[in-house]
């Protein structure tokens, strides 16, 4: 009975050691350790087995038993991880392939890429957002401004009329005077926006365009003040080598006033397209903040003073990722907005 | 403006070896802004002035020309078919080199040539030439001396200047001021280059029996002389060129001055033929509605009240500050010349120069505003000129109506604050000495402005002259010092971001589209006509019909892009914009401004999307800003509208539209070059700013297991699940209703369709017993066949 016992045991094991996978090794142990297993058999006929010799067979049987059922725990984890990685193994795809029409991402405009771009720098030196009507009255957009009726300076706009009185904002800049009137020093603010001029559609002008404007008042806000932010600004956004440039120019809502260049980012002001040849490219013009615009807003002029400045964003926009064309920005074509 | 190097030079004396490009950069740098320059002619060597002493015609239309160079006389053959005898024309010499080329005098049909008679090309110049006969020939005027050096007689090589003036600074539309800001900007004496004598004017109130009288205010003075025993001829060459040089076309010596003269000083002045002036008096006053003029351009202009006008007494005779009058125009045979220099109000010239479309030399200066004690300046200069060329007689009295006279401009000058403005610590003898050099005079403190320089007015003004001649360039860069302000973005600002940043993970691109459109597009996109949307605001001068109405929806625009897209073959286009539409035109005509609404507005083709995958990117958006289902309705659009009736739907909170959407109408569609399967949308920014939840709190999850029960219904088609989910969810127990199946056809009578939905029922407080299920599922049957008419069929 032992004998018969050790060479199951031996039989099972040998079987077990060769086992190739998870059927055989379920189908072996079904054969030995069933219901109707082998073993299970000659556990069930220990009854018929002699009193003395019981005990010690009893013992040698549930031995084997224990060890084969080691070792089927054992191989059947062995075979989990010798299964898993030969589906791995198997399994193989095109990784380069893609689904087609899968809902893609789509894409900010360029105009709101600089537009955000220049929020952000902005914020980050303390300025808040702040925004105004696009249909304005001709008080803030002019004689607010220090343009009165028959300032010279209404000409070198054309402006679309609603009435008399109300007109379509030519320029972000009546959103100073609305800041102005709104809030007490320290102001410091910009102000993106469309305006419209009655320029015809062409590859640099727009009826309708974008304007980003700024502005600073306190107390002792001087011109170089101005240069320092402006400067502050174009490194962060241009790039740490920009340089800019200020030149006297003439703005009625600003004295004094300045038109400001920067370095060209493209070539480094060594002179390319982009600048013309220049070095320099233009981006926008500023000053010191009228002191009757200031009155208009409500501050004494004399206690506080304090700079603005206005960009033209599609011009950053294309000098910026050199779309060579204006009315690209407003057509709105897949091919040029997925660019971005 | 353009003026030549040349001239500024006669006021300047420039180092030897600054180039054009120094002079246009610092120009530029010190405000006077160099727009661009060019060269003008290019410089020859060996080529002198030579008279035609015989033209001599011979073979193949050649001619063998005699030329007489004062100590010699040469041969030339050519063929310069319209060369006379007496015309003074360049002639390059053996050796002679012309835009940088040798020049090889040979011989021509056997005749040897000594010299060649240069085109107007090889000097550089072009054929709009003054003074060029139509074969290229140029012939100097009478008065230019033979034998002299070509280069030097044109100035060739002088640069022409174009400068963007400002329009503050009306004293450099003149060489004089330009010249003074040249000087200042090289630290160099500005020339007081007039040889005249200065007139000591007797004013006198009439001038040759001629008054004047001024009945508007728009004239603020009226200097008037008159110039006896005029001899009209050309003007002095030197001073023809210079014109030339400026862009102005030289026509006769009275002309031709009183143009010089404005170019010199900036101060227009007119020239009257005296004896067809057929009165003793000048009168300048404001047209009479129904007067006419017809100008010295001969064409007739129509004047009313708003016009002022120069008139004999009777009749006008020039549009004041404009352009003159035809009948009044110098002539050939002029003999007295009543001179005007005169001060307009600029608005007045402004507004008659844009009414008549007539833009001229005079009127672009009066328009800026132009200092009064100007034409007493100009005056005296033309009558310098006019007696030193000979052109005529004048005397030195002078009618000078001049009421309203000039301020002499006084600030006081705060040192203190010209540096707070600026930014810098510039000592005051170095601000005195800026000022002074602008031609300021400064006492005690008190800067005492040049009459020319209206454009300073306070300490600011001052400031900028400072900061112009100190150096743009060297001012310090400084930041503000101010009380710590927070950078940040207002709340609405964040949720724009959010929603365009949404929009752009829901896989739409952002565009920009025009704000303007017509009100043709309305019907276009099948809107009622007694919508509201009707009332839009109208520009009153528009670019085009195009552009006439500020739009109160975005939809047109974005069918237009979609439709851009479409023709240019691009496979799908999945598009937002964020943008204002202006609603309350009425508004307007209470003089009130209009009400500018943020909308959001959606648009695809794209054969792969359906309604449902359209519907569910929209509710992602809603869902961010926590509008949820239990909050709002859907409907169906009553109105007449730009969607599919049957696959469109509004959402809606408390009558507040928060979005609309669905298919594009097919009849819509038909009015575009667009596919079938459009679908477009408009989400209302501010209703969702209202309905928006920001107040978060955590719900603890479940602890108790749900139960899941399948009902299945037929129901009239016309019932929406939005709605039947949402008085299910009402029932207690009810967590979650999902619709897995939906079937109209064959076995489901017309008209109806077959709903079947799996319900999730739990309680927060315990695992439910099964009484209390069914009597969920009890209510649930209740409410489906009562209120929704159902009929339960499982």
């Amino acid at each position: 009975m032992q004998d018969v016992l050790n060479t199951l045991g031996n039989n099972a094991t040998n079987l077990l050691e060769n086992v190739k996978n998870s059927e055989e090794l379920e189908e072996i142990r079904v054969k030995y350790l069933g219901k109707k297993g082998e073993l299970t058999l000659v556990l069930k006929s220990l009854g018929s087995v002699a009193p003395e010799e019981r005990k010690e067979i009893g013992m040698l049987a549930n031995d084997i038993r224990k060890k084969l059922e080691n070792i089927i725990e054992s191989k059947k984890e062995e075979l989990k991880i010798k299964e898993v990685e030969e589906r791995m193994n198997s399994e193989k795809i095109d990784i380069s392939m893609s689904k087609q029409n899968l809902n893609t991402y789509g894409h900010k405009h360029p105009l709101s890429i600089v537009i955000d771009d220049i929020k952000d720098i902005f914020i980050g030196m303390g300025y808040s957002i702040a925004e105004g009507p696009e249909i304005e009255t001709t008080f803030f957009n002019f004689d607010a401004l220090n343009a009165p009726f028959d300032h010279p300076s209404r000409d070198l706009q054309d402006t679309m009329y609603i009435t008399d009185d109300i007109i379509l904002r030519t320029q972000t800049s009546p959103v100073q005077v609305r800041t102005m009137l709104e809030n007490k020093p320290p102001i410091k603010i910009i102000c993106p926006g469309r305006v419209y001029r009655s320029d015809s559609v062409d590859a640099t002008h727009s009826p309708m365009f974008h304007q980003i404007e700024g502005l600073v008042v306190d107390k002792n806000i001087s011109m170089a003040d101005l240069k320092g932010t402006l400067n502050m600004f174009a490194k962060k956004y241009f790039g740490d080598k920009t340089e800019i440039r200020f030149r006297p120019h003439h703005f009625p809502f600003t004295e004094p006033s300045c038109e400001v260049d920067v370095s060209c980012f493209v070539c480094g002001g060594k002179g390319c397209k982009t600048c013309k040849n220049e070095g320099w490219i233009e981006i926008l013009g500023a000053g010191q903040v009228h002191p009757n615009v200031l009155v208009a807003g409500n501050i004494d002029p004399k206690e506080y003073q304090g700079f603005a400045f206005g960009f033209g964003v599609e011009r950053i926009a294309m000098t910026k990722f050199g779309v060579s064309d204006l009315r690209y920005l407003y057509e709105n074509d897949v091919r040029f907005l997925s660019q971005f | 403006m353009d003026v030549s190097l040349n001239w500024l030079k006669e006021y300047v004396d420039l180092d030897e070896n600054v180039s054009i490009k120094e002079v246009v950069d610092k120009l530029t740098m010190t405000g006077t802004k160099v727009e661009k320059y060019t060269k003008f002619g290019e410089p020859c060597e060996n080529v002198y002035t030579a008279r035609v002493d015989n033209v001599e015609p011979y073979e193949d239309g050649l001619s063998i020309i005699t030329l007489d160079m004062k100590d010699k006389k040469l041969k030339a053959v050519a063929k310069i078919p319209d060369i006379e005898e007496g015309n003074i024309v360049p002639v390059a010499l053996p050796g002679a080199k012309v835009i940088g080329k040798d020049i090889k005098v040979s011989e021509v049909k056997g005749i040897k040539s000594e010299c060649m008679i240069c085109h107007i090309l090889d000097l550089g110049l072009n054929m709009n030439f003054p003074w060029v006969k139509p074969s290229g020939l140029i012939c100097f005027p009478s008065d230019v001396n033979i034998n002299e050096d070509v280069s030097k007689v044109l100035g060739l090589g002088d640069y022409i200047i174009e400068f963007e003036i400002t329009p503050n600074r009306p004293d450099c539309l003149s060489v004089e001021g330009i010249a003074k800001e040249l000087a200042i900007t090289f630290n160099k004496p500005c020339k007081e280059i007039w040889q005249y004598k200065p007139y000591n004017f007797n004013v006198v109130d009439n001038v040759n029996g001629i008054k004047v009288k001024v009945e508007t205010e728009n004239c603020k003075r009226y200097t008037m002389n008159v110039a006896e025993d005029v001899v009209i001829k050309p003007a002095p060459y030197d001073m023809q060129l210079k014109l030339i040089k400026c862009g102005i076309r030289p026509i006769n010596n009275m002309v031709d001055l009183t143009n010089y003269v404005m170019i010199e000083v900036g101060q227009p002045l007119h020239a009257f033929d005296l004896d067809k002036l057929d009165s003793d008096e000048i009168v300048v006053r404001q047209a009479r509605s129904g007067e006419t003029l017809k100008t010295l351009d001969d064409i007739t202009r129509n004047l009313d009240e708003t016009n002022m006008v120069i008139t004999n007494k009777k009749v006008p005779i020039a549009v004041a500050g404009v352009m003159g009058g035809e009948a009044s125009g110098i002539n050939n045979s002029t003999n007295k010349v009543l001179l005007e220099s005169a001060n307009f109000v600029r608005a007045s010239v402004r507004n008659t120069s844009k009414k008549l479309v007539l833009r001229t030399d005079a009127s672009s200066r009066y328009e800026k505003g132009l200092a009064r004690d100007l034409t007493i300046h100009a005056m005296n200069r033309l009558c310098d000129l006019i007696n030193s060329t000979g052109t005529g007689k004048v005397s030195n009295n002078i009618v000078d109506i001049y009421e309203d006279k000039q301020p002499q401009i006084k600030i006081k000058i705060d040192y203190e604050k010209i540096n707070s403005i600026i930014g810098t610590n510039i000592s005051n003898d170095e601000i005195d000495s800026i000022l002074r050099s602008i031609g300021i005079e400064i006492e005690n403190d008190t800067a005492l402005i040049p009459y020319n320089r209206i454009d300073l007015e306070i300490i600011e003004d001052l400031s900028e002259e400072v900061a112009r001649f100190y150096g743009y360039d060297k001012l310090p860069m400084t930041l503000p010092s101010t009380e710590l302000t927070f950078g940040k973005k207002t709340h609405s600002q964040k949720m724009q971001d959010k929603i365009k940043s949404l929009c752009i993970a829901n896989g739409f691109n952002e565009i920009y589209t025009y704000t303007f459109f017509s009100k043709d597009l309305l019907d276009r996109i099948n809107v009622d006509k007694n919508s509201s949307l009707y009332n839009c605001v109208k520009i009153s001068n528009p670019l085009s019909q195009e552009f006439e109405y500020m739009r109160t929806t975005a939809i047109p625009s974005m069918l237009e892009a979609l439709e851009r897209n479409y023709t240019k073959k691009n496979e799908q286009a999945k598009l937002f914009e964020f943008a204002k539409i202006f609603l309350d035109a009425d508004n307007i005509a209470k003089g009130e401004l209009v009400t500018e609404e943020n909308v959001i507005t959606v648009g695809t083709y794209d054969k792969n999307t359906d309604y449902y995958d359209f519907k569910q990117q929209i509710e992602n958006i809603l869902n961010e800003f926590k509008v949820l289902d239990n909050d709002y309705e859907i409907k169906r659009i009553e109105e007449k509208n730009v969607y599919h009736p049957g696959i469109s739907a509004q959402i809606i909170i408390n009558g507040d539209v928060i979005a609309e959407f669905g298919k594009l109408s097919p009849k819509v569609a038909l009015n575009y070059i667009l596919p079938d399967n459009v679908f477009i949308g408009t989400i209302y920014f501010n209703n969702i700013l209202k309905y928006e939840n920001s107040d978060i709190k955590f719900k603890e999850l479940p602890k108790y297991p749900a139960v899941e029960r399948d009902i299945a219904i037929v129901i009239d088609d016309n019932i929406l699940t939005f709605d039947i989910e949402k008085r299910l969810r009402s029932v207690d127990y009810v967590e979650r209703i999902n619709l897995f199946d939906v079937y109209k056809g064959k076995q489901i009578e017309e008209g109806k369709k077959s709903m079947a939905y799996r319900i999730y029922l739990r309680s927060s407080e315990k695992t439910l017993e099964e009484q209390e299920i069914n009597k969920a599922m009890n209510d649930i049957t209740n409410i489906l066949s009562n209120e929704f008419n159902a009929n339960i069929r499982s």
